[in-house]
């Protein structure tokens, strides 16, 4: 069971073996500008720095759990909207130079997109519990206000000569004959 | 060759049919092809080019040799119950020889080969006759011959030469290699349409004769042998270039068009007949050479060739311009044609 | 008689319609008040006549099969009032307008969109089938939409416009599942043959609620209707009093009949528009934003409504709500526009100040609107406000919920006085040599209009609005002054928040402060987040994975390889040689006459 567990778990991985998705840049990419493999020893560590431009210290590619990119390098998540808009770049729409390595999901990351680097104030997760905190700590209390209603005695008003009915407009031809008692309180 | 004879050949070819169509037997229809293949042949050598005699060659070969299985099944089917009529002879080797010289005759799929090179080596006009008319005998012999027992094997053919023709045109830039090759195509069509019933594949065979006898005349008008003679022709003569890529997507079976109607009445057909694999692999075929037949239309609607600067397109040069427009409007109203033949019962 | 008055009062819209296409826009505005009174009188007339109260009009438009869909308006009360109030209101903007846009190159455009929102939302409001009900309901939508981006060059404007499309079209979603379980179960889309149904469907009832929650901007579908501000003032004026924003609200009065014939749909929505009210009026404590005040506190008070029409189950209070709510709020809206326009464009109450002298009447106008949105006892909003309190009150309901509303309407009070102490009280803040100056006939005969149908609107409606079925009741008296007692309370708050908000020291530090000022960071969770989680997956499995990965590899890219092969087989056969040829027939022949003869 355990190694049918495992076979499973490698097919989906190599499922989501993701330097596929480079494929189609095979249109415009020459082969040897593809992804290599992961990079083993040191000498292919450095090998494949250089081919990213980069320092060796800096350089370092998707962990190869088998859902990496070879050795495309790991770039950190920056958003072209949190480039300086007044440098002047190469490409000013996408905000960056040529030659520049893109992250990997840049794609995700142009200016109508989301920007991954943008700092907010508030952190993300005192945000959400703030909100969940909020609507969640009403529905709770609604949840009990459901069990424990609230109720205030009130009674319809009580007139003489018959709750009004004359003047409230009835008809004086089918008046009930008995008068309704409303409570009075004792004389004297 | 003296023009004066021409009609002599032209009418024995017509006999020929008349003769296979009105004849219940097999040697009258051996005589027809037979008289039908020689009266053509002084045809195909009109003009006496060393492509025209060698692709003539061949075709004499071939057809001899077909000639030969149809003589030699009739007299082997004849040897078996001695029974002349050809609706008896069921099941027995004879009547598939018969078949086979027939489907040779023909170029349905594995014996396909002869038609390219026949094709590729003839002018435009014989080439249309060859695609056309001379597959009249044949098919008049088929629809006789469409019985229960063989029609299995009529429609492997017919699927097989779907797909060969879809593949084969993939990669050719030669016009009448791309033509012959669309033709073994629609031949496949038209073969699963004559064993569905034969007035399906009547139907589906003037629908052919009618599309593609206006691009063949074309193609003679704008002598593009190849593909990329075709750039030019948007420049020199629009109205006929622009009626060739409509007449192309046509054949290819796009929707608004002629060819389309064609191939959705036969669908229609098939489909209620539950030949389901059969259609899915026709349409499979069809899909792949519709590459072609875009690749083509693109070249004779989209691209404009290399010009020189002062050349704009050359519209005082259009020549039946009535005539054209008349078979783009016809290319147009297919909806209407087969409006009319989609009555015909199943 | 009452066909007559029907006929009359569709000749006045009529007529209307005809001036849209007027190249003078004043002979439009004039058309819009004419239209209102004469549909004023109609409707005195209507409330003399004893007859009955409805009345339909229709035609048959398009016969589908067995179907036939009718051009069907229906006049009741609701109709009635409404036109006049929608009339009433709409004419005032468009004189506002005059004033607000008179430096617009396109303010004859400007004034026929208004008038089409107008026509849009009437036709809402007098429909009687489901179908008209949706013509009205998306001719609103896409009317806000054209007016939200009318300074189309502002990116904000466009963004706010493009939520309150998006987040309407979820909505939308709402009305069409009501259609869809209309045609598939009824084949009717009649409001009567809806009313007519035994039994009541959970489904259809979802659907209205989606519907009422997106166009009124109910909690978890109202960022739209802040973020609408970045239109021009006469917009939001329009949109946040008589048309789009009620819309919803005005669903839930037209279908209350069904919703309240179901418990739990009933107690969703009452807990919708709980939770709505709350929310808004919190948001709304925080606000800088002149007109984000005033639009938060819109969607408070539209969480009132809805809270009403199922909580309490009184659809008449929520309707009289509606009108009198119309009154002050495009008041308010206007004011604030007023003084917007005066200060060069600036919004932010922190830079106003002492306005009361620099434009008085504006100022009192803008005091008469909040003390009705607050309730102040025999303003407008009184008489709507003061029984819905009470009946939520004297009703069997959730006591949790119903603390709820007591604190948000305090909070009404609340953002009010604290809105009119920044703006009109106080030391002016503002900067110098601002051209403040109200002597425009457009700009105060609007603001007058409105302020005196502000003061007796509510004693004129309330008579012939009053719900009907229920008695009076004698309360205690802590209950009968509840309303008024919470609004105080609220005005003690205000001076609180005041002093919280506006301290020496950075106000960002307190995290409630940052939860009221970034309106509960709903709007960056929705737009910023969540986006980037489904942006992140959609890259990485869709993309990555699929788009360009396997399905690339098989599909484009392996088709084309192998499809190159086997042509390349096909074509290769074709050497030339008719020996070969003849050959490979032969052997084919051969090879099927065996298989024959085997089998």
């Amino acid at each position: 069971m355990a190694a049918v567990g495992r076979l499973g778990s490698a097919a989906i991985r190599s499922f989501l073996w993701r330097r596929t998705a480079l494929l189609s840049s095979v249109r415009c990419l020459s082969k040897d500008e593809m992804p290599g493999p992961y990079p083993r020893t040191p000498e292919e560590w450095a090998a494949a720095a250089k081919k990213y431009g980069m320092r060796v210290e800096d350089y370092q590619p998707y962990p190869d759990d088998g859902t990496g990119y070879g050795d495309y390098p790991m770039l950190p998540e920056e958003g072209a909207e949190s480039q300086d808009p007044w440098v002047d770049w190469d490409d000013n729409w996408h905000r960056r130079n040529y030659g520049d390595v893109p992250h990997v999901h840049s794609d995700a990351y142009t200016r109508q997109r989301v920007n991954p680097s943008q700092k907010y104030v508030v952190p993300w997760k005192k945000m959400i519990a703030a909100l969940v905190g909020f609507l969640g700590f009403n529905g709770i209390m609604l949840y009990f206000g459901e069990m424990y209603k609230h109720m205030v005695p009130v009674a319809p008003k009580q007139y003489p000569f018959n709750n009004l009915y004359l003047e409230k407009g009835g008809d004086p031809d089918k008046a009930p004959e008995e008068e309704i008692k409303n409570y009075e309180f004792p004389k004297s | 060759m003296s023009p004066y004879i021409s009609p002599l050949f032209s009418i024995t070819m017509i006999m020929s049919v008349m003769l296979i169509s009105s004849s219940g037997h097999w040697v009258f229809m051996w005589l027809g092809l037979e008289l039908g293949t020689l009266a053509f042949i002084p045809i195909l050598v009109w003009w006496h080019s060393s492509l025209e005699v060698e692709a003539t060659v061949k075709y004499f070969i071939v057809q001899a040799m077909a000639a030969a299985v149809f003589f030699l099944g009739g007299m082997v089917s004849l040897s078996g119950d001695f029974m002349g009529g050809v609706n008896q002879l069921m099941g027995n080797i004879g009547d598939m020889m018969i078949m086979l010289a027939v489907v040779t005759k023909l170029g349905l799929a594995p014996f396909h080969y002869w038609v390219v090179d026949v094709v590729q080596g003839l002018n435009y006009i014989p080439g249309a006759v060859l695609l056309t008319w001379q597959k009249v005998p044949g098919l008049a012999v088929l629809t006789q011959l469409a019985t229960c027992n063989n029609s299995s094997m009529l429609l492997l053919f017919g699927m097989v030469s779907a797909l060969v023709g879809g593949l084969g045109g993939l990669g050719q830039t030669q016009m009448r290699k791309l033509l012959a090759f669309s033709s073994i195509s629609h031949l496949g069509w038209l073969v699963v349409g004559c064993v569905a019933g034969s007035l399906l594949g009547l139907s589906y065979f003037t629908l052919y004769v009618v599309l593609s006898i206006p691009l063949f005349s074309i193609l003679h008008m704008l002598n593009g042998g190849h593909l990329n003679q075709l750039r030019t022709g948007l420049m020199f003569n629009p109205l006929m270039s622009v009626l060739l890529g409509v007449g192309f997507l046509s054949l290819g079976g796009l929707p608004p068009f002629f060819g389309f109607f064609g191939k959705w009445l036969l669908l229609t057909h098939f489909v209620g007949q539950l030949l389901l694999g059969v259609s899915v692999v026709l349409i499979t075929g069809t899909l792949i050479s519709l590459f072609y037949y875009l690749r083509v239309s693109y070249l004779c609607i989209v691209v404009l060739g290399p010009q020189q600067i002062m050349s704009g397109l050359n519209w005082r040069k259009m020549q039946l311009s009535g005539l054209m427009s008349g078979l783009l409007v016809l290319n147009m109203l297919g909806l209407f044609l087969v409006g009319g033949a989609s009555c015909l019962p199943k | 008689m009452l066909e007559l008055w029907g006929v009359l009062s569709l000749t006045s819209l009529g007529v209307m319609v005809i001036f849209l296409f007027s190249k003078i826009k004043s002979s439009f505005a004039e058309s819009v008040k004419y239209a209102g009174y004469m549909n004023a009188v109609l409707l005195s007339i209507l409330l003399m006549s004893d007859e009955s109260e409805m009345l339909f009009l229709k035609w048959e438009w398009v016969k589908l099969g067995g179907y036939s869909l009718m051009i069907s308006f229906r006049f009741d009360l609701y109709t009635c009032c409404f036109f006049v109030v929608g009339l009433y209101v709409t004419w005032n903007i468009l004189m506002f307008s005059f004033y607000y846009m008179s430096t617009d190159p396109r303010i004859d455009l400007f004034c026929k969109y208004l008038g089409l929102f107008l026509i849009a939302m009437l036709l809402l409001v007098s429909a009687e089938s489901l179908f008209q009900l949706l013509i009205g309901w998306e001719g609103v939508g896409i009317m806000s939409y054209l007016l939200i981006s009318w300074w189309y060059a502002r990116s904000d404007a466009n963004t706010a416009a493009l939520q309150a499309i998006f987040y309407n079209r979820v909505g939308d979603i709402g009305l069409l599942i009501m259609l869809m379980w209309s045609l598939v179960t009824l084949g009717d889309w009649s409001f009567t043959g809806l009313y007519a149904l035994d039994f009541v469907n959970t489904f259809f009832l979802l659907g209205v609620v989606l519907a009422a929650a997106g166009k009124s901007a109910q909690l978890g579908l109202h960022p739209w209707l802040p973020a609408a501000m970045e239109g021009p003032t006469p917009v939001s004026s329009l949109l946040h009093s008589s048309t789009m924003v009620v819309a919803g609200v005005f669903l839930l009065i037209r279908f209350s009949p069904i919703i309240l014939n179901h418990k739990e749909i009933q107690l969703m929505v009452f807990f919708l528009g709980t939770m709505t009210t709350l929310f808004s009026a919190i948001c709304a404590l925080a606000q800088n934003d002149m007109k984000k005040v005033v639009a938060f506190s819109t969607a408070s008070q539209l969480g009132l409504m809805v809270t009403v029409v199922a909580g309490a189950g009184a659809p008449q209070l929520a309707f009289l709500h509606i009108c009198m709510h119309a009154f002050f709020k495009a008041m308010l809206f206007m004011c604030s526009g007023g003084f917007i326009h005066g200060l060069q464009n600036e919004q932010d109450v922190r830079k106003m100040g002492g306005l009361h002298s620099a434009a008085p009447i504006t100022s009192v106008c803008f005091f008469i609107g909040s003390a009705a949105l607050m309730g102040v006892p025999f303003l407008a909003g009184f008489f709507s406000k003061d029984p819905i309190i009470e009946i939520i009150n004297i009703n069997n309901l959730n006591s949790w919920a119903v603390g709820l509303v007591l604190i948000a309407t305090s909070f009404t009070a609340a953002y009010s006085v604290r809105l009119l102490y920044f703006s009109v009280g106080g030391v002016s803040r503002m900067l110098v040599l601002q051209p403040m100056n109200e002597e425009y006939g457009n700009l105060i005969g609007p603001l007058q209009r409105l302020a005196y149908s502000s003061v007796i609107a509510g004693v004129v409606f309330i008579y012939f609005l009053s719900p009907n079925q229920i008695s009076c009741l004698s309360l205690p008296l802590s209950l009968k002054l509840a309303a008024v007692f919470v609004t105080l309370v609220g005005g003690l708050i205000a001076w609180d928040v005041v002093n919280l908000l506006h301290r020496e020291e950075s106000v960002t530090n307190i995290p409630e402060l940052a939860f009221e000022a970034q309106v509960g960071f709903y709007p960056l969770i929705m737009h910023k987040l969540i986006p980037k989680v489904w942006l992140n997956m959609g890259e990485m499995y869709q993309m990555q994975v699929m788009d360009r990965g396997w399905t690339e590899l098989a599909l484009p890219q392996g088709l084309g390889g192998n499809y190159k092969i086997m042509a390349d087989n096909v074509v290769n056969a074709q050497t030339s040689l008719i020996k070969m040829y003849i050959a490979v027939m032969v052997m084919m022949g051969g090879l099927i006459l065996g298989i024959m003869i085997c089998l």
